[in-house]
């Protein structure tokens, strides 16, 4: 869930929005040039994705897809989820522009550390690879909510308390699930684009364009 | 279409004003009202911001459905605020205590909110995302970052088109979904075609900008001129935050 | 080798990773004035060879010369590509712009023109393929046929010297491959096209090769060529209907529909691996 604006006091929004910053900065460097439409592009894709709504229980939640996304685009998750948080802010007012850094930084910042822990094991077939992939969907997301809560009570300590709480429980299923269909998804992409599992640090695709 | 922008057509006077003109009053709006606390004063914010919208004349039932929906994390907080805040005791019933305190925070919250969100409904849902992308460009946001932006805005159409079609897809397969291990594998699948696509698309796209000379370096046509009106407009805006800062500081100081 | 040859591609390997080798040692070579088409299943190989045209991908063997030089430095591309404007198969692909007006200027910026006259480059070509008022019209909101004819602007912004056209038929209704038709008859100059509707090849070509599992199995007059059923058949295509109505299947090898190509072609195709 993205914070509304308003909400959070300007010491914790000027923190996300440094945190923000150092991220895209640093993101931005890993993409070369040729990489740009890609990162675009799949931007757009999780956006998409992230709409579908999948039913748990009796209700229903949206998937926010943060971990497959640092699993896969690795430094680059920094500007790929600001662009679709900044899209969102604009579409349909989700968050906003002062609450566009902590909202990055809570899902993005997970994303990276999923994709450091996790990321070369996914190649891995087997047992490993399925566990990695679902830890990397759900903790992705369980960080998430825990860095939301944070922003809250940075806020406003006393008043916050249990709203924080109540969104951090909000978040139990949402991690179950998202390790689950990040788990299946990774499966997939190994079998159908092999290419697509992030890659050893360090090494650049061979590119044909001349 | 979930991704129509309903308010970027119309012919009111913020329609026509330059996305980046826009852009400016609405960041220099949002980082202000997000500082200011006294409840007077965020009053008055949401009677300019009121007025703005008044003033981009945009179609009413959507703009209160999309004003309902930005409320919905406000109206998370009207339920614990009020009597998980401490203080003087307005209503208690059992063990809940609904404090004075808690309900000024909340109405606090919830002013400061859509004071800054109907602003931004007025100034940025008034332009085409494509433009506020290139007023970001203008604004000297890294180029890599605005091409990235660009490349997402263009194909999310055609990725959403994508996902109706496989959505359809699977319905017509008498796909039905359930909490099961099954629905989940079918919606992980859906993404992870909907990524692969996008992953070939994206390759192509970049094919086809290399076929065109692209290099790296992002070139485009000029933008129109700032108009007297865009300037006009973006100063109004910046004094009325001026304005709405020194009460601020009248009415704590 | 002919004086007036465009492209000449001798001898060339390619072969992706993991699969079998496509081309072992194809000869290719388009003259200028050529309206050449390229026919063949799926997986043929028509595709590969266009992006090794426009070297999007780089034979691993064989002699590569475009426009009176060997292609061989990045820059030999970067030129390759200046000079050949490609027509992507998804137009969608192509239109990688939100408008119209900047979809089609964005190859002149990248030459290097001045934003006056990548404006009236846009304006002249949109102009010349019928499309004056659609400059600030949404790429994604066109129609197919729409869209196609902006993308063949964007490759004609380049004022390129040859035009590729893979599948430009392809997803068209009657109506847009009719305009279409019409415009490449119009753009004349030297184009090769690839595509998998008989009728449209018939009607923008002169000469015709056949592809089949990475190699030319025939290169002749269009005629000649399309309408030699036996070859059609073994390489899974089929005579166009026009030309069976005229009951002109096999028949006629001296046949007037296109001049002659000065290369040595002639007027009867030669089957390398035609059985």
């Amino acid at each position: 869930m993205h914070i509304a604006e308003g909400v959070l006091s300007p010491p914790v929004l000027i923190g996300g929005a440094v945190i923000t910053l150092a991220g895209l900065a640093y993101g931005l460097r890993s993409i070369n040039a040729d990489n740009v439409p890609r990162v675009g592009v799949m931007s757009a894709a999780l956006f998409v994705a992230s709409l579908i709504h999948v039913p748990v229980g009796v209700s229903s939640i949206h998937l926010l897809l943060n971990g497959l996304a640092g699993l896969l685009l690795g430094w680059a998750v920094f500007p790929a989820v600001f662009v679709a948080l900044l899209l969102q802010t604009i579409l349909f007012q989700f968050g906003g522009l002062t609450t566009l850094g902590v909202n990055t930084a809570t899902m993005a910042l997970p994303a990276l550390l999923c994709y450091l822990l996790f990321g070369r094991l996914l190649r891995r077939q087997g047992a490993l690879g399925v566990v990695a992939s679902f830890l990397g969907g759900a903790l992705a997301v369980a960080l998430a909510g825990v860095l939301t809560a944070a922003a809250l009570l940075l806020s406003n300590a006393e008043a916050f308390t249990t709203a924080a709480a109540a969104l951090l429980v909000a978040h139990i299923p949402v991690m179950l699930v998202e390790g689950v269909i990040c788990a299946f998804c990774i499966a997939f992409l190994r079998t159908v684009k092999p290419r697509m599992m992030p890659k050893p640090r360090n090494t650049r695709e061979r590119v044909d364009v001349g | 279409m979930a991704l129509a922008e309903p308010f970027s057509t119309g012919n009111s006077l913020l329609h026509r004003l330059d996305p980046r003109a826009k852009l400016v009053a609405a960041i220099v709006w949002s980082v202000t009202l997000a500082a200011l606390n006294d409840l007077r004063v965020l009053l008055l914010g949401v009677i300019c911001a009121a007025v703005l919208l008044v003033a981009a004349r945009l179609n009413l039932p959507r703009l209160l459905q999309r004003l309902l929906v930005v409320n919905i994390f406000i109206a998370f907080l009207w339920l614990f605020l009020p009597w998980s805040t401490g203080g003087e005791a307005v209503a208690t019933w059992g063990p809940i205590t609904i404090t004075r305190e808690g309900l000024l925070l909340s109405l606090q919250l919830t002013l400061r909110c859509n004071a800054i969100v109907w602003a931004c409904i007025a100034l940025l849902g008034t332009s085409r995302l494509v433009d506020v992308a290139q007023a970001l460009r203008a604004l000297r946001v890294p180029q890599k970052l605005v091409l990235i932006l660009f490349f997402c805005v263009r194909y999310i159409q055609s990725i959403h088109d994508e996902y109706g079609r496989m959505a359809a897809a699977i319905k017509l397969r008498a796909f039905k979904p359930r909490t099961t291990f099954h629905t989940y594998r079918t919606y992980a699948n859906l993404v992870g075609l909907l990524l692969v696509r996008g992953h070939d698309r994206a390759d192509r796209v970049h094919e086809a900008m290399v076929c065109r000379g692209f290099d790296g370096r992002l070139r485009t046509l000029d933008h129109r001129r700032l108009q007297k009106r865009d300037i006009a407009a973006a100063a109004l805006l910046t004094g009325l935050t001026i304005i709405l800062v020194v009460f601020e500081c009248l009415t704590t100081g | 080798m002919p004086d007036n040859g465009l492209i000449q591609l001798e001898d060339i390997h390619f072969g992706y990773p993991q699969r079998r080798h496509l081309f072992a040692g194809i000869n290719f070579h388009v003259s200028g004035g050529d309206l050449l088409g390229v026919v063949g299943a799926n997986g043929s190989g028509k595709t590969t060879l266009f992006r090794i045209l426009v070297g999007l991908l780089r034979p691993h063997r064989g002699m590569f010369n475009a426009f009176g030089r060997a292609i061989q430095s990045p820059p030999d591309y970067d030129e390759l590509r200046r000079r050949i404007g490609f027509l992507f198969q998804d137009s969608e692909d192509q239109l990688f712009c939100p408008t119209v007006k900047e979809d089609v200027a964005f190859g002149p910026l990248n030459l290097g023109k001045s934003k006056t006259e990548t404006l009236r480059i846009v304006e002249e070509t949109l102009a010349s393929l019928g499309m004056s008022g659609f400059a600030d019209r949404i790429s994604y909101e066109l129609s197919g046929g729409e869209k196609r004819l902006v993308a063949l602007a964007t490759a004609l912004a380049m004022q390129p010297d040859v035009l590729l056209l893979d599948e430009p038929a392809s997803g068209l209704d009657p109506r847009s491959k009719r305009d279409l038709v019409e415009q490449l008859a119009r753009i004349g100059g030297t184009q090769v096209i690839a595509s998998h509707d008989m009728e449209f090849v018939r009607a923008t070509c002169r000469r015709v090769i056949v592809m089949d599992a990475g190699k030319i199995v025939a290169d002749g007059p269009t005629d000649a060529v399309l309408g030699d059923e036996s070859l059609m058949l073994h390489h899974g295509l089929e005579v166009p209907h026009s030309l069976a109505a005229e009951g002109r299947i096999a028949t006629d090898h001296h046949h007037g529909s296109g001049p002659s190509h000065g290369h040595g072609h002639g007027t009867s195709h030669e089957r390398q691996e035609h059985t």
